[in-house]
């Protein structure tokens, strides 16, 4: 455990070290304060409050910069020759693994927490204003569409962390990363493309959005949905840290 | 020249081993993106097996060494314990998924059952039902189904063997989708059926559109996954029995069986369908009508009543009892056929001069007439049904077209006396301004129509009213009273043409029965509806602090990192 802690600092420290990582949190806010600012303009008058709107396209804003965090992680240290000294360390391949993953979702999480601004934005103009008939925000579903969007950022991570471990180039690693998990994005939309209802709704439950934007989006946390996001997680990992290990019999 | 040759050997051999391998990786995705052995699966099989054969024969020996090399073992173990690991995290999720555990963090419960929704289904054990929910999803719907499951399967978890769920999809079980009543239009919405004792949905034989017999599952139509309309269907099979109508025969009504054109059948069906009872009645059998009567409806008769069975029907209102009238003009159809005519509510007859005396509305002996220039099929016969005054009845449906033909106008007091004054007549429909009500019918018939000021009755003329007692005057039940002046409207070849002559139908039957009142399960409100208010001075100070300052602040402190560390 004292390992993975140690690596999962280490890498945290690189990212606040790197100006890289204040790029795509800026990128990330410009996104969705965007967002924000469109879906709060459209509801002015007309609709109800929705804390959960921001969220729903963090999850599609994950799926292509999720990767960026982890395109380097293996990537990087495998083309440096790095990674051959870290496996001769004291260290379990899975350690470095597990250090490495948790140190891009500490970071993630981060970012995810400047957006509960937007949230204490719709508390001040919606349930905290002394109005005597004022809609107020159902902070139910905004509390599970963050745990739903926390547990998706964590295997967009461990999925972009398995295409660092495959490639020793970066930019590979990225588009691959970003391939993969758009793909898994669209598995949602699986019926209207295979012919196979068996095998369609097979790929359907393999998608990221299915488990997310039909149950954690809506206020609803089903079980389930919380086993495929860890399932997910920790395949992967275990998956990566194979691929890790391959590199003392290859 | 011959180590040249040795080399080309081998490295067709691996490349065919190659291919071999990618062919029977396609043979497998088309295979399962198809669902079919096709030409293409063939194919690939055939080429992958013929690759790794050409491998095998033309260089056993790399091909030995590479099944027994070494990173082939450890590639093998570590692909084997992964793939037995991600089983393992599999066959969690499926237990998981059946386990179907779910919290519902919404602030009004949105996807949990509601109260009335688990008494509902405690009715139907009580009452030994059994139902099926069936769901209508083709491969284009998934999403909607996933998100309609969530809901579904806690009625099936909370059923216990009561409710059954099942989904069917219409593209391709498009027999059974259409023994349930599917119709395009339908995908995403559910249905319901009452199971028989060995687990069948019940069945009865239909008449389509075609004038073919065809036996179908009988199902209510539920529309989409929303607990209100779900649960309102599990209303209304358990309470099947609590509503039943009777239908007076013995006066030349319409039947109920008759399933041509000229039958109401499609009503008795629709009737049967929702669980509402229907019976004939005699009213000269009878001293009492039975107290299970939710309504009294006489449709189409052409014999009056005579004093002693208005008398029966009395002593029925005054319990709170509820009549729906249609009736048809004197003579015209009757003498269509040679028959001696319609007396039924003549004037001065004893069942129009009681209407007259108790709820001041009576039937006139006259026939609407329309001058209007567009006339419906060319006919002045067809009046234009052109206001429906506000009532629950057709509340939601005031822009459907209502088809009637021969119909009678109606009156109402002016000056309501003191029995008369102890109900509310409430007018429901009118014709148009230019039609009249034409009392000389025997000349009518002689093809001798015009309006006379002297005789005739000017339009908008009322063709349906109805009637219920004030509040300080009822004990019980209200007693209401509907009167149509006309039946045709109600026969098959109408009904299936003119939604709008269902809609009144089925409206009428709820506002007399208050069937759709006891059915109707209403959802609680939720405070997280009303709409957001919030200025344009306070969007642009929002959008200055989420656009400019919070990625502001963020870019600055990466610019500072940036500096110090070139630094």
């Amino acid at each position: 455990m004292r390992s993975i802690r140690i690596i999962a600092h280490r890498e945290l420290s690189q990212y606040f070290t790197s100006p890289i990582a204040y790029l795509v949190a800026f990128a990330i806010l410009m996104l969705t304060g965007w967002q924000f600012n469109v879906d709060l303009a459209q509801r002015a008058g007309s609709l109800p409050p929705d804390g959960t709107a921001v969220l729903s396209a963090f999850g599609f804003f994950t799926v292509f910069f999720a990767p960026l965090l982890t395109m380097r992680l293996l990537a990087e240290e495998s083309r440096e020759g790095t990674l051959e000294l870290m496996l001769t360390m004291p260290v379990r391949d899975g350690d470095i693994v597990v250090g490495k993953f948790l140190g891009a979702w500490f970071y993630y999480t981060l970012i995810l927490c400047l957006t509960l601004v937007y949230q204490a934005i719709w508390l001040a103009i919606t349930t905290a204003r002394a109005y005597q008939l004022r809609p107020e925000l159902d902070i139910g579903p905004v509390i599970s569409a963050y745990i739903g969007i926390w547990l998706f950022g964590g295997a967009a991570l461990a999925v972009g962390l398995l295409f660092s471990a495959i490639t020793e180039n970066q930019v590979v690693s990225g588009f691959l990363g970003m391939s993969a998990l758009f793909i898994l994005w669209l598995g949602d939309f699986a019926g209207q493309v295979i012919q196979n209802r068996t095998v369609a709704e097979a790929v359907r439950q393999l998608s990221l959005q299915a488990h997310y934007s039909t149950s954690f989006l809506i206020g609803v946390i089903r079980f389930e949905d919380v086993v495929f996001f860890i399932g997910l997680i920790v395949g992967t990992l275990f998956i990566t840290t194979r691929l890790v290990e391959s590199r003392r019999w290859r | 020249m011959d180590e040249r040759k040795a080399f080309g050997r081998s490295d067709i051999a691996a490349w065919a081993g190659a291919i071999g391998v990618l062919a029977l990786v396609t043979c497998g995705l088309v295979f399962l993106l198809g669902g079919q052995v096709s030409i293409w699966v063939f194919m690939c099989a055939a080429i992958g097996a013929g690759g790794i054969a050409l491998w095998m024969w033309w260089a056993p020996g790399e091909f030995q060494a590479w099944m027994t090399g070494r990173q082939t073992r450890y590639g093998t173990t570590s692909i084997l314990i992964s793939i037995l690991f991600v089983g393992l995290i599999a066959y969690a999720y499926v237990l998981v998924d059946r386990a179907n555990i779910t919290a519902d963090l919404t602030s009004v419960q949105r996807y949990s059952l509601a109260g009335p929704t688990l008494d509902t289904i405690a009715q139907l054990r009580d009452r030994g039902y059994r139902v099926r929910i069936v769901g209508f999803f083709s491969n284009n719907k998934l999403r909607e189904h996933e998100a309609a499951d969530i809901l579904m399967r806690q009625y099936e978890a909370k059923g216990q063997g009561v409710i059954e769920v099942a989904y069917i999809d219409p593209n391709a079980q498009p027999d059974l989708a259409s023994k349930y009543g599917y119709q395009a239009g339908f995908d995403g919405q559910f249905m319901l059926s009452v199971l028989d004792a060995d687990g069948q949905p019940r069945q009865n034989d239909v008449v389509t559109d075609s004038g073919q017999v065809v036996t179908r599952y009988v199902s209510i139509l539920l529309g989409d996954a929303n607990e209100r309309d779900i649960t309102t269907g599990l209303k209304t099979v358990a309470s099947a029995g609590a509503f039943k109508i009777y239908f007076t025969v013995g006066h030349g009504e319409r039947d109920l069986t008759q399933v041509d054109d000229t039958g109401i059948s499609r009503l008795f069906v629709s009737l049967d369908g929702q669980g509402i009872g229907a019976e004939p009645l005699q009213l000269s059998d009878v001293a009492l009508i039975p107290d299970d009567a939710s309504a009294v409806l006489i449709v189409g008769a052409w014999q009056d009543f005579s004093d002693a069975e208005v008398q029966v029907l009395d002593d029925y209102v005054q319990r709170g009892g509820r009549l729906g009238i249609f009736a048809d003009p004197p003579l015209v159809e009757a003498a269509a056929i040679g028959d001696t005519g319609n007396t039924f509510l003549q004037e001065g007859g004893p069942l129009n001069g009681y209407f007259w005396d108790e709820f001041g509305v009576r039937v006139q002996d006259a026939l609407v007439i329309e001058t209007k220039p567009e006339l419906i099929n060319g006919s002045e016969w067809i009046p234009i049904i052109n206001t429906i005054a506000p009532h629950t009845i057709m509340s939601d449906q005031r822009d459907q077209p209502i088809y009637m033909k021969f119909v009678r106008p109606l009156e109402l007091v002016s000056q309501p006396d003191e029995r008369q004054n102890q109900y509310v007549r409430e007018p429901l429909l009118y014709t148009s301004e230019e039609s009249f009500g034409e009392t000389g019918l025997t000349q009518f018939l002689n093809s001798q129509v015009g309006y006379d000021p002297q005789t005739d009755i000017p339009g908008p003329l009322l063709v349906g009213v109805t009637v219920r007692r004030q509040l300080e005057f009822q004990q019980t039940r209200q007693p209401r009273l509907v009167i149509i002046g006309d039946s045709d409207f109600l026969k098959n070849e109408y009904v299936k043409q003119f939604p709008g002559n269902v809609f009144l139908w089925s409206d009428i039957v709820d506002w007399l029965t208050g069937f759709a009142q006891a059915v109707t399960f209403t959802p609680v409100s939720d405070p997280t509806r009303l709409a957001l208010v919030v200025s344009q001075h306070e969007l642009h100070t929002i959008a200055w602090i989420t656009m400019v300052v919070l990625p502001g602040v963020v870019l600055v402190a990466g610019t500072i990192v940036w500096w110090y560390r070139q630094r």
